[in-house]
C-alpha cells in the first residue's frame, strides 16, 4: 500500500517540522493519532464498515502531502451556491484557510477563521474542545486527519447570536495528486443559531485523497442547519466526517446533496447528551459511471425525551455503488426516545449496487423507534402511464426520478436554497452537470 | 371519409399465450364504439396494444391510425399522434403534481407540433376550463398524480386528462368499474361534452349500465380474443338480458 507507506515515512521524517509551533495539547493529540494510525493503517475490505468500499484505486497511488500552502488567491470565490444570500463566505483550499482575514472577531463576538490561527490565538478555548469527539473514533482516516491536518475552519458563536449564515467553499485545487486534510472546530454556545452552506468542489482533473473532519458542539438551545453540496471530479475521493455533541434542547439539521465524485463518503456521529434534542439528518446521493457514495451514520441517545430522524435517498446509475450504514443506539436512561431511520434507493441498471444496513440497538424500554430500507427500479407501470400522455421515455424517467428526490429537497428550511438545489438536482439527473475547468458548482447555477 | 382506426387481423401474444386471435375493427370519426365481453377475453390487452405498451407481441396483423401504421411507434409517439388511453387502474405517481404532469404533457404535444411551451397563464386558464368541464374538484391540482385519490377521483381524472389533451381517439378501459352512479354520471357527462365529428371513442365495459349514459353508435361483443358480434346499441341491451353465454352460443 503505497499511500500508507508514504504517509508513515513522511511523518516520521518530518515530525518535528510538521508539528512545530503548536501548543502541547495539539501535538500530544497528533502524536497519539499517529501511533493509532501506525497500528491500524488505512481501512481495508476486512474492516466491518469498509467491506463495501474498496480503496484500492487510491491506496496504490502517490499523493503529494499538501502541507505547504498551495493556493491561488485569484481563484477564490465569494460564494458557492447562492449569490444573492447575505452570508459570511470563506474558502478552504487544499486544506488551508484562504483569504485576507485569516482569523477575525466580528462585532457580535463571533470568532471565525483559520483553525491553525485559532489554535495559536485562543489555545485555552480550543483546548477544551479539540479532538474530544474524534479521539475515540474507530475510523483510521480520522487519526490520519488528526495527525496530518494543518488548517481548517474555526467558528465560535457566542451565547445569544441567532442569525449567522456561513458559506464554505471547500476546494480540491492542487496541481498535483494531493493528500489533503481539513480539520474544523465549530462551537455554538447557548441560544444560538447558524446556517452553513458548504460546497465541496474540485476544479482539476487530478486525483485527490481528502479528509474533511469537523467537530461540532451544540450547547443548550443551539440550532445548526448544515447544507452540503458535494461535486468533485471523477478521480478524487472525499471522506467527510462530522462529529456532533448535542446538548439539552438543541436542534441539528443536516442535508447532504452528494452529486458527483469518484468516492464520496460521509460519516456523521451525533451524540445526544441532553433532554429534548432534535436531530434530523437528510441526504440525497446521485451516482453514476463507476462512482461510489457512502453514508455512515451513528446516533447515540444518552438522554431522555429526544428525537432523531435519518432519511437518505439515492439513485444509482451505470455501475455506481452506494453504501448506507445507519445506526441508532438508545442507552438505558434514554427513555421516551423517538428515533427513525429510512433509506430508499432506485437502481437504474443491473450493475448498480446498493448495500443498505440499518441497525437499532435499544436498551431503554419506553421508546419509539423504526428503521427501514427499500431498493427498487423505475416503476414501469408509471413510466407507461406518463408516456401514454405524450411525454418521452427519457422525460418520463426524469420526472419520476426528480419526484423521488423531492422528499429530501422539501426539507430545506432556507428558502433561498430551494431553487438552486432543485436546479442542481435536475441538471445532475439530466446529465448536464459534469466537470468543468473552473468550478463545477458555479457552472451548475449559471 | 377515412377511418381513424383500422385494425386488421390482429394477433397478440403475452409470453407464449395468444390473447387476441384475429381481431378486426374499424372506427370512423364521430363514432362511439363499445366493446363488451366477459373477463379475460382480451379487451384490456387490445387497449394496451393500441396504446403501445411493452410486453405484448403482435404476431400478425396491422393497426392503422389516421392512415399511419403505428405498430412500430413508441407509446409517446402514438399519444402525440392522438391516441389517449383512459386507464382501468390509473397509476399513482408520488411527487409529481397534477399541474406539472399536465404542463409536461401539453408541452410535449406542442413541441410535436412545432410550437413553443404553453404560457403559464394560458395553461392555468385551460386547466380551469377543463376542470369545470368534467367537474373535477380544484383541490386535486396540487396533489401528486392519482396519489390518495378515491376510485371516483381517479376515473374522473382520466377524463380530465382526456379533456386537456383533446385526442382524436380515446380508449376508455373500464372507466365505469368501481364507480357509484353519481361518479358514473359525471364521467359520462364529461365524455359526452367532448364528443365531436372529428374524434372517436372506444368504450370498454362489462356492463350495459355505462351505455345508458354514453350512448354508443356501434357495440361489439368480444369473446376469446375476437369480436364475435357487432350491432347497434340494442345489442348491449340484448346482452344484458341474455348474458354472454347465450349470446355467444347463438352466434
Amino acid at each position: 500500500m503505497k499511500l500508507q507507506e508514504n504517509i508513515l515515512s513522511y511523518i516520521t521524517q518530518n515530525q518535528s517540522k510538521l508539528w512545530q509551533g503548536l501548543p502541547d495539547f495539539v501535538t500530544t493529540e497528533k502524536q497519539k493519532a499517529f501511533q493509532k494510525f501506525q497500528q491500524k493503517g488505512l481501512p481495508t475490505l476486512k474492516d466491518e464498515k469498509w467491506r463495501k468500499t474498496n480503496l484500492k484505486e487510491f491506496v496504490n497511488r502517490y499523493y503529494h502531502p499538501a502541507f505547504n500552502e498551495i493556493i491561488n488567491q485569484n481563484n477564490l470565490i465569494d460564494n458557492c451556491l447562492v449569490p444573492d444570500l447575505e452570508t459570511y463566505n470563506i474558502n478552504l483550499v487544499n486544506g488551508f484557510f484562504a483569504g485576507k482575514n485569516t482569523l477575525e472577531v466580528l462585532n457580535n463576538g463571533i470568532i471565525i477563521g483559520s483553525f491553525n490561527k485559532a489554535i495559536k490565538s485562543y489555545p485555552e478555548l480550543v483546548k477544551s474542545y479539540f479532538n474530544r469527539l474524534v479521539q475515540n473514533s474507530d475510523n483510521p482516516l480520522n487519526d490520519l486527519n488528526t495527525a496530518l491536518f494543518t488548517d481548517g475552519l474555526f467558528v465560535f458563536v457566542p451565547k445569544g447570536i441567532t442569525s449567522f449564515k456561513l458559506q464554505i467553499t471547500h476546494k480540491l485545487d492542487a496541481k498535483v495528486d494531493a493528500l489533503i486534510n481539513v480539520r474544523n472546530l465549530i462551537i455554538l454556545e447557548e441560544h444560538t443559531q447558524m446556517d452553513i452552506i458548504q460546497c465541496d468542489d474540485s476544479n482539476m482533473h487530478r486525483s485527490h485523497f481528502a479528509t474533511f473532519v469537523s467537530e461540532v458542539f451544540l450547547k443548550e438551545k443551539a440550532r445548526l442547519n448544515w447544507y452540503k453540496y458535494q461535486n468533485i471530479n471523477n478521480v478524487s475521493s472525499l471522506f467527510s466526517n462530522n462529529f456532533y455533541q448535542v446538548e439539552k434542547e438543541a436542534e441539528l439539521y443536516t442535508n447532504s446533496f452528494e452529486m458527483n465524485g469518484k468516492l464520496l463518503r460521509n460519516e456523521q456521529f451525533a451524540d445526544i447528551t441532553g433532554k429534548d434534542v432534535k436531530v434530523d439528518l437528510y441526504g440525497l446521493y446521485l451516482a453514476d459511471k463507476k462512482q461510489q457514495t457512502d453514508n455512515v451514520i451513528f446516533i447515540s441517545h444518552s438522554s431522555e425525551g429526544s428525537y432523531s430522524n435519518q432519511k437518505f435517498k439515492g439513485i444509482l446509475d451505470d455501475s455506481a455503488k452506494g453504501f448506507f450504514n445507519g445506526q441508532i443506539l438508545v442507552k438505558k436512561d434514554a427513555q421516551q426516545t423517538n428515533a427513525y431511520q429510512k433509506n430508499d434507493n432506485i437502481l437504474l441498471t443491473d450493475k448498480a449496487r446498493i448495500s443498505s444496513q440499518p441497525f437499532l440497538e435499544i436498551y431503554a424500554d419506553d421508546v419509539s423507534c423504526s428503521h427501514g430500507s427499500t431498493t427498487g427500479q423505475i416503476d414501469e407501470e408509471a413510466l407507461f402511464y406518463i408516456r401514454q400522455r405524450g411525454i418521452s421515455k427519457r422525460d418520463a424517467q426524469l420526472l419520476q426520478l426528480y419526484a423521488f428526490t423531492g422528499e429530501i429537497i422539501e426539507t430545506i428550511k432556507l428558502h433561498a436554497l430551494i431553487e438552486p438545489t432543485k436546479d442542481l438536482v435536475k441538471k445532475r439527473l439530466n446529465g448536464e452537470l459534469d466537470i468543468c475547468e473552473d468550478c463545477i458548482l458555479q457552472c451548475a447555477v449559471k | 371519409m377515412n377511418p381513424i382506426l383500422e385494425i386488421k387481423n390482429l394477433h397478440t401474444k403475452i409470453g407464449d399465450k395468444e390473447i387476441i386471435k384475429g381481431l378486426n375493427l374499424t372506427v370512423n370519426p364521430g363514432e362511439v364504439h363499445a366493446i363488451m365481453g366477459p373477463n379475460g377475453t382480451g379487451k384490456s390487452t387490445l387497449a394496451n396494444v393500441i396504446a403501445g405498451k411493452d410486453g405484448y407481441e403482435v404476431t400478425e396483423g396491422e393497426i392503422w391510425f389516421n392512415g399511419k401504421n403505428i405498430l412500430e411507434l413508441d407509446p409517446e409517439e402514438r399519444a402525440l399522434e392522438g391516441i389517449f388511453l383512459g386507464f382501468q387502474y390509473p397509476v399513482e405517481i408520488p411527487g409529481v403534481s397534477m399541474t406539472n404532469f399536465m404542463k409536461a404533457a401539453i408541452d410535449a404535444q406542442r413541441k410535436y407540433k412545432g410550437l413553443d411551451p404553453i404560457k403559464p397563464g394560458e395553461f392555468l386558464k385551460m386547466y380551469r376550463e377543463k376542470q369545470e368541464l368534467v367537474n373535477m374538484p380544484d383541490k386535486i391540482k396540487n396533489r401528486s398524480v392519482n396519489e390518495g385519490f378515491s376510485g371516483g377521483e381517479k376515473k374522473r381524472n382520466e377524463i380530465f386528462q382526456m379533456a386537456m389533451l383533446n385526442p382524436k381517439l380515446a380508449i376508455l378501459d373500464e372507466t365505469d368499474s368501481g364507480l357509484d352512479i353519481d361518479a358514473l354520471r359525471s364521467v359520462a357527462e364529461g365524455v359526452n361534452k367532448l364528443r365531436s365529428n372529428d374524434n372517436a371513442f372506444i368504450v370498454i365495459t362489462h356492463y350495459q349500465r355505462l351505455l345508458d349514459y354514453i350512448v354508443p353508435d356501434i357495440v361489439h361483443i368480444m369473446y376469446d380474443g375476437k369480436i364475435v358480434k357487432t350491432g347497434d346499441k340494442e345489442l348491449a341491451k340484448e346482452l344484458e338480458a341474455k348474458g354472454y353465454d347465450e349470446l355467444v352460443a347463438s352466434n
